[in-house]
């Protein structure tokens, strides 16, 4: 393999527990407990772990939960409660960057 | 490297007792972290309160390096560790792996070694290990400029990956790699490099590398999603009679429709408009009418002439009530 080399990609859009898992660095215990708590909700979410289907923004959802939880000791239903703040937060925020004046 | 001042970064006394740097450490936690706050370099604060935390919250860490403060060193201070600190103390560098090791300072690495978390080093705990193929993949992060996602194209990347030496010896061998990006791809969006990721342990086989897409804030542009929306400045009358105006978009210019009787925070659509894809998002246009700040003398008399005809009175619904 040279130092240099074009590579194809592939576009995902599901993702599988264990890369739930790999992108957050979390054990698995702790997505099935997000998923227990309705902190997010992945397709399949009745079946076994293994079989759920977790779309991108669910991903970086269980990313930022598992910082929040690991960082600043929130537990997981405060977690869920300071995701869906800081989302409607966001929301607001870009809503406000739209119609404040003085014009940009 | 550069003495820290771990007690003035927590903003205690250095007298303070645990309880009080624990609290300290939680309200600067809770302001500076990075996926809460909107501080400026909220990412950097965050680091540093929590290389204090973990040097001054754990009692044993707290004593060795009051000693070193003892020692008359300030926050700025060129420092060297003393030669004899690890025998004195059983901190040093006592060479862990970089599995799961949180990004300290040299300051910090210096006088305790590797910089293991307690909390964090929790999340990893049997993950490398595991059975699991995912295990092998490796996660990166790009940033890619709003237009960049929009037209799709050539992204050069530099990576590394660890590669074995006939000796034996481990060395990160570096790479750049030409990856042609989708148009059309999302913030937050993966992408699989299949083969790039480390070799998994039991089967031998290579995982793949992920390229996390995060797309830079545009100036004009509010991104959400596939859609993007962005305010367009019209005159009153623009706004009033209704018109049809040159406007950008992602693509190009397009001629947008303004309806007569258009108000500022008038919210239009342009189907189609925003990022590609199947369906493509759309572009939101939000309208702020804009007055002129002078008036030339004709366009006075006109106003003048409104003044007089218009019968409209937007505050009439107010003195109603």
């Amino acid at each position: 393999m040279s130092n240099h080399f074009t590579k194809e990609v592939e576009q995902v859009s599901h993702y599988s527990i264990v890369q739930v898992c790999t992108v957050s660095a979390v054990e698995k215990s702790f997505v099935v407990e997000l998923v227990q708590h309705g902190v997010v909700d992945p397709e399949g979410g009745n079946t076994e772990p293994d079989q759920w289907l977790f779309t991108q923004t669910q991903v970086s959802l269980c990313k930022r939960a598992a910082n929040l939880h690991y960082d600043l000791q929130v537990n997981i239903p405060g977690v869920g409660l300071a995701l869906q703040l800081l989302d409607e937060l966001e929301q607001l925020r870009a809503k406000v960057k739209l119609l404040e004046y003085p014009l940009k | 490297m550069e003495f820290k001042d771990y007690y003035q970064i927590l903003g205690v006394a250095d007298t303070a007792s645990q309880e009080e740097i624990k609290r300290a450490y939680r309200q600067l936690a809770l302001k500076y972290h990075p996926d809460v706050s909107k501080e400026a370099k909220a990412d950097a604060r965050f680091k540093e309160v929590s290389e204090a935390y973990e040097a001054l919250g754990d009692k044993e860490k707290r004593v060795a390096y009051d000693r070193l403060l003892q020692s008359g060193y300030h926050q700025g201070d060129d420092f060297q560790p003393p030669p004899d600190w690890q025998t004195q103390t059983g901190f040093g560098d006592s060479g862990f792996s970089d599995e799961g090791r949180v990004d300290f300072s040299d300051f910090f690495s210096s006088i305790f070694g590797g910089g293991f978390k307690a909390e964090s080093s929790r999340r990893r705990q049997n993950f490398y290990g595991s059975d699991n193929p995912a295990a092998a993949d490796i996660y990166a992060e790009i940033i890619l400029q709003l237009v960049d996602a929009y037209k799709g194209g050539e992204k050069r990347i530099a990576y590394q990956s660890p590669e074995v030496q006939q000796n034996g010896q481990v060395i990160m061998k570096k790479y750049t790699i030409d990856v042609s990006i989708p148009a059309g791809v999302v913030d937050g969006q993966h992408l699989r490099l299949k083969g790039l990721g480390r070799e998994h342990g039991r089967s031998g086989e290579k995982g793949h590398l992920y390229l996390e897409i995060h797309i830079a804030p545009h100036p004009l542009y509010v991104l959400n999603g596939k859609n993007v929306t962005r305010k367009l400045p019209v005159t009153p009358w623009e706004a009033a009679l209704g018109s049809t105006i040159d406007t950008s978009t992602l693509g190009g210019k397009v001629k947008l429709t303004i309806p007569p009787g258009s108000q500022s925070g008038t919210k239009l659509r342009l189907k189609g408009q925003g990022l590609p894809g199947n369906p493509a998002g759309d572009q939101f246009v939000i309208l702020q009418l804009v007055n002129p700040v002078t008036l030339d003398q004709a366009t006075e008399k006109l106003y003048h002439q409104l003044a007089e005809v218009s019968r409209f009175n937007p505050r009439a619904l107010q003195e109603e009530a």
